[in-house]
């Protein structure tokens, strides 16, 4: 493992590697700090500029958007009350208000320090827990992968934030989807309307209308209304000393990020939100929470920017994303060749090792960058928004594209978009979406590769202690909101 | 976050004038289920046509399982929205004929690319949506113009070897 980790400072260290680092820091926080473009969004714009590059500095880059995207979300969050990013939004409950006391520096340094914090304490987790999770997936066969799949699935669908019920219909709506095109086991053709969608709807044009489009047509419904404007004048400057009686907060919610991270469908904002609420119990000064406490921002940037780490962790190892932006890292790694999952350790640990290396490398420069680029994050979020939105559908469009060179892929996008948006308005979030196409696809082959494998008895599946406790976990998981609510009544 | 320190956006008199499509929440969350609902019926319908019968799980099972649950949780929330009907929040479409006719303008770019090349296409499809979107300055539109054709010709092309129409 450490010969791994040090051959891949070689690899990142070339002009290529801190290119895509440097790329993806300042790409990250323009995406961060602009509000209604998240981490999800600004990969999956900048996935078709990887498609000629080599696929280390591609991988870094995209890898550092996603984490820099987070740095900076809490920017815009504290001083203009605007979250760049949905998870950042727990950060204005304190941060803004420490703004309107005049004390949007301190808020600033406190929410960029414990992100670093946060942010290094899970990388650390990462390179010891994604190695050991991949080294034991290694013993993976398609029964256990089935039920893995079963248990992401199952995860997504009772966390997701909002209706679970609507969360669960897009899900069940991504897994149906998923299925057009030609079977991977018997080679019938499922739902061909057109020739093009022979290998299954493209994953990258879905993702980009998905996400990107459907963006778009919520800020065209904005038209040129004019974003809060900051009258805060900020001095911010790089020191622990702010963070220093936060130091037990700041701990415990990156570890609690990293863990909440790791797990599929929950996300930074989830992280974001139970930090918070934790810290808000056990801090002596709960009540002050949500009126301007410092340790508000602590507990939420430290958690947020710790779940990114965590996201990667299953991603990497067992092929399955933590979150949409790792489901759209997906999209990058593939169009390199590149299958996550154990056999990525086995096969190509330089592409783990280089993602590592790379975070840790980007880390300081993210602190530096959100420090010294703070009057520019701040005017990002005055842009207009017509500019943002003919940029963002102008790159979306290209992308789509350059992912095929075929017109084709710009329709398949613009069709996602506009379900993207129609289904938003429903408050029917398009991520459940993005990641039933990841994990329905590895479900479905596993289960038909399973039962092939145990003469078509299901007791196969059920006879392996692995995928028999994994699928006990996801009952369970899809039982715990009807459990909960017994308790509670 | 306590109420009142929102900052309201600055809106201008041109917005506040902007037209506004309202109606009840749980009607379009109708809408929305019914046609989720005929989605996973077509599917159910069409996995019935490569269903394998000497296999426990064929070519036909996921997408029947997939396409039922779909019909079954659409049935759901139609049936909770017909129940809160009463009581839904509003659903708001803020400045529905621009939503539309971007929807429209994006639906054309493929077929428009393949007819008269992407270099065309664009010079007047980018600042067409950049007014739709709500840009109302002919500057402002003519430079979101040309940073797309920049862009699309050094980066896509050039430096990505993406050989536009």
């Amino acid at each position: 493992m450490i010969s791994s980790f040090l051959a891949s400072f070689d690899l990142v260290l070339t002009m290529n590697g801190l290119l895509g680092i440097v790329t993806g820091v300042v790409v990250g926080y323009l995406v961060g700090a602009m509000p209604g473009l998240t981490s999800s969004i600004g990969m999956a714009l900048l996935i078709p500029f990887t498609f000629e590059m080599d696929a280390i500095a591609a991988i870094v880059m995209l890898v550092t958007i996603y984490m820099a995207a987070d740095f900076a979300g809490a920017i815009p969050a504290i001083l203009v009350n605007a979250p760049g990013q949905p998870a950042a939004a727990v950060s204005a409950f304190d941060g803004f208000i420490m703004t309107q006391r005049g004390e949007a520096g301190k808020a600033l340094n406190i929410s960029i320090m414990s992100s670093f914090v946060g942010a290094l304490i899970s990388i650390v987790l990462l390179v010891f827990t994604a190695q050991a999770m991949a080294s034991a997936a290694l013993a993976f066969g398609p029964a256990e992968y089935f039920a893995l799949a079963v248990v992401g699935l199952s995860l997504i669908a009772v966390l997701s934030i909002g209706s679970a019920l609507k969360s669960l219909v897009a899900l069940v709506f991504g897994l149906t989807i998923v299925t057009i095109g030609i079977d991977p086991i018997s080679g019938t053709s499922r739902y061909l309307i057109s020739w093009a969608l022979i290998d299954g709807i493209p994953f990258l044009p879905a993702l980009i209308g998905l996400f990107a489009l459907s963006e778009v047509f919520l800020m065209i419904e904005q038209g040129n209304q004019k974003p809060p404007e900051t009258k805060a004048m900020v001095n911010s400057s790089i020191s622990l000393r702010n963070i220093w009686p936060y130091k037990r907060t700041i701990l415990r919610s990156s570890f609690l990020g990293y863990a909440v991270g790791v797990i599929p469908g929950a996300g930074a904002t989830i992280a974001s939100l139970i930090s918070y609420g934790v810290a808000k119990r056990l801090s002596p000064n709960g009540d002050s929470f949500g009126h301007g406490n410092p340790e508000g921002v602590a507990a939420s940037e430290s958690a947020n920017n710790a779940a990114v780490s965590g996201a990667l962790a299953p991603l990497l190892s067992l092929g399955v994303p933590g979150s949409a932006s790792a489901a759209v890292l997906i999209g990058g790694l593939t169009i390199h060749g590149l299958q996550p999952g154990p056999m990525l350790f086995a096969n190509n640990p330089e592409v783990p090792y280089s993602i590592f290396v790379a975070l840790l490398m980007g880390l300081p420069l993210m602190v530096i960058v959100g420090i010294i680029g703070v009057p520019l994050w701040v005017r990002l979020t005055q842009v207009p928004r017509p500019v943002v939105a003919s940029v963002v559908i102008s790159i979306a469009m290209l992308g789509a594209y350059a992912s095929a060179n075929n017109s084709f892929e710009m329709m398949v996008t613009a069709v996602f978009g506009v379900i993207g948006y129609l289904l938003r308005k429903a408050d029917i979030h398009p991520a459940p979406i993005v990641l039933a196409l990841v994990l329905g696809d590895m479900m479905e082959a596993n289960l038909r590769r399973a039962l092939i494998a145990g003469n078509e008895s299901v007791l196969y599946i059920l006879s392996k202690p692995i995928s028999a406790g994994l699928l006990f976990v996801a009952v369970l998981v899809l039982l715990s909101p009807l459990l909960s609510r017994k308790r509670a009544a | 976050v306590d109420d009142g320190v929102i900052p309201k956006p600055r809106q201008d008199s041109a917005v506040t004038r902007q037209a506004r499509l309202t109606f009840s929440g749980s009607i379009y969350d109708l809408i929305v289920f019914t046609s989720l609902a005929a989605v996973g019926c077509v599917f159910v319908y069409g996995a019935l046509e490569f269903s394998d019968e000497d296999k426990l799980v064929g070519a036909g099972t996921v997408p029947m399982i997939a396409g039922g649950l779909l019909v079954i949780l659409s049935v759901w929330g139609l049936a909770g929205a017909i129940v809160r009907r009463r009581d839904s929040s509003e659903f708001v479409v803020d400045r529905p004929f621009q939503v539309l006719f971007a929807m429209v303008l994006v639906l054309i770019f493929p077929p428009a690319m393949d007819l008269f090349g992407y270099y065309l296409t664009a010079l007047f499809w980018v600042p067409a949506f950049a007014w739709i979107a709500g840009a109302r300055s002919w500057i402002t539109c003519l430079l979101v113009g040309s940073a797309v054709l920049v862009l699309a010709k050094f980066v896509f092309e050039m430096l990505l070897g993406t050989p536009l129409p």
